[in-house]
């Protein structure tokens, strides 16, 4: 879910660049409004580094396998720090992987990065349910929402951004093989993460904290 | 072993990024063909080896590859050629061209001007172009991070395949454990890091920053010289 480098016109890597840049301004802003805004760092970098390492869970979705993005998680556990955690994570998978792309690292941290705030945002309304069967559905809409969100936001920007016109047949194809191909994963990072919650709301309620 | 274009990584930085964007821009056959040989003077000027450019190219390379496979039998009305229900398309063919160069380009630009510097380095010179202080903190800590965490999951990942016993969809949840386990475990150690960093006076008013070093003259000629390829690129993209 990741776009590389090359596909996009200047001016959307650019728009990218500047809403990425914005939405960051912002949650660091909403960071130093809090009492401690340091106290959620070390947090923030070990959910990155979670992030980070995500793409080496492989959960088997036959016929093949899947790997976990997060994005949901990043914004239920880290609230205001999952954006500025994505696009850390993002940049150096880039450097160190060439997964995704330096001039579309914006655009990817507002794929994921608009998921994982509407994510802090359902989680911040919804999240004291505490009745087991609620709280598995916001945890399930938490994770496999943000992922579906994350696959329209990836999908409208690609097509977009490509520099040749696809014709609409060929069009609503790549739309649906998109959408089915990223369907397995969106039920099993639903399904990760109404465990990782629920985990956390017996063992460790504090960390489960999005301010 | 030749040497590097811009010792200063803060100027190999915004080298990268200037290159970068321009080389995005492009689109002229001219001016792409311009760009690939300005990219392999960059890779001479260097000394980066083929091999570890061709290898860091393995991966990111595959998911372009599909891109670039379906563009020219599914875009565009000039069909240039046809074989059985597959039409190969004058539109989609030079789109696909297009990504593929700005794409191996832009990669073999980042393997030159960052691929060899340690990713401490690259953070200290994010830091001295003006990066807010949260952000390099939290790029630091997570760097301290994550080997650590890799080699947690590597054995709880171990762990869980021996236990075995679990059905297709207790897969799930066992997973959602182990993920879950280790970031309570990796939370404890991340707090432990960062309040010894604190004790060690990290962040503290008044704390020395170290000293910006002074950027050698050859690099500030080097860069003005990125630049203007950048800008001579674009002026021929839009001549062309």
């Amino acid at each position: 879910m990741h776009i590389p480098d090359g596909i996009l016109p200047l001016g959307l890597s650019l728009g990218g660049w500047a809403i990425a840049a914005g939405l960051t301004a912002l949650s660091l802003n909403r960071i130093a409004a809090q009492p401690d805004p340091r106290a959620g760092l070390p947090r923030a970098a070990m959910m990155t580094a979670a992030f980070f390492a995500a793409s080496l869970i492989h959960i088997p979705v036959p016929p093949s396998s899947v790997h976990l993005v997060l994005p949901g998680l990043m914004g239920a556990m880290l609230g205001w720090y999952a954006l500025p955690a994505i696009l850390i994570g993002l940049a150096f998978q880039a450097v160190m992987f060439g997964h995704g792309g330096l001039t579309t690292l914006g655009v990817n941290a507002v794929i994921l990065g608009l998921p994982a705030l509407a994510a802090f945002g359902l989680t911040r309304a919804l999240g004291h349910l505490t009745q087991r069967a609620a709280a598995a559905i916001v945890g399930f809409a938490t994770g496999a929402g943000a992922v579906l969100l994350a696959v329209a936001l990836f999908a409208a920007i690609l097509l977009a951004g490509l520099p040749a016109h696809l014709d609409a047949g060929a069009e609503r194809a790549a739309i649906t093989a998109l959408a089915l191909a990223h369907l397995p994963l969106a039920l099993a990072e639903g399904m990760v993460v109404v465990a990782v919650l629920g985990f956390l709301r017996r063992t460790s309620p504090e960390m489960i904290v999005a301010r | 072993m030749r040497a590097d274009p811009i010792t200063d990584p803060r100027l190999r930085v915004a080298a990268l990024l200037t290159l970068a964007f321009g080389f995005s821009a492009l689109h002229a056959p001219a001016a792409l063909a311009l760009m690939v040989a300005a990219t392999l003077g960059l890779v001479w000027w260097s000394g980066t080896p083929a091999r570890r450019l061709l290898r860091a190219l393995r991966l990111p390379g595959v998911v372009v590859a599909g891109l670039v496979v379906v563009l020219p039998f599914t875009s565009g009305d000039h069909v240039i050629a046809a074989v059985g229900p597959l039409t190969l398309r004058a539109e989609g063919l030079a789109a696909a061209t297009g990504i593929a160069l700005r794409f191996v380009t832009i990669f073999t630009l980042i393997v030159v001007f960052v691929g060899a510097l340690p990713l401490s380095h690259l953070i200290g010179a994010l830091r001295g172009l003006g990066l807010p202080a949260l952000l390099v903190d939290m790029a630091l800590l997570t760097l301290r991070h994550i080997e650590d965490l890799r080699h947690d999951l590597a054995r709880m990942q171990t762990a869980m395949r021996l236990r075995g016993g679990h059905g297709w969809l207790g897969r799930f949840r066992a997973t959602g454990w182990l993920l879950a386990s280790l970031l309570l475990r990796s939370h404890a150690r991340s707090e432990r890091v960062y309040h010894a960093m604190i004790l060690r006076g990290h962040g503290a008013k008044g704390a020395a920053l170290p000293d910006a070093a002074a950027v050698p003259r050859g690099d500030k000629w080097a860069l003005a010289g990125l630049i203007a390829l950048a800008a001579s690129l674009l002026v021929v993209d839009h001549l062309a």
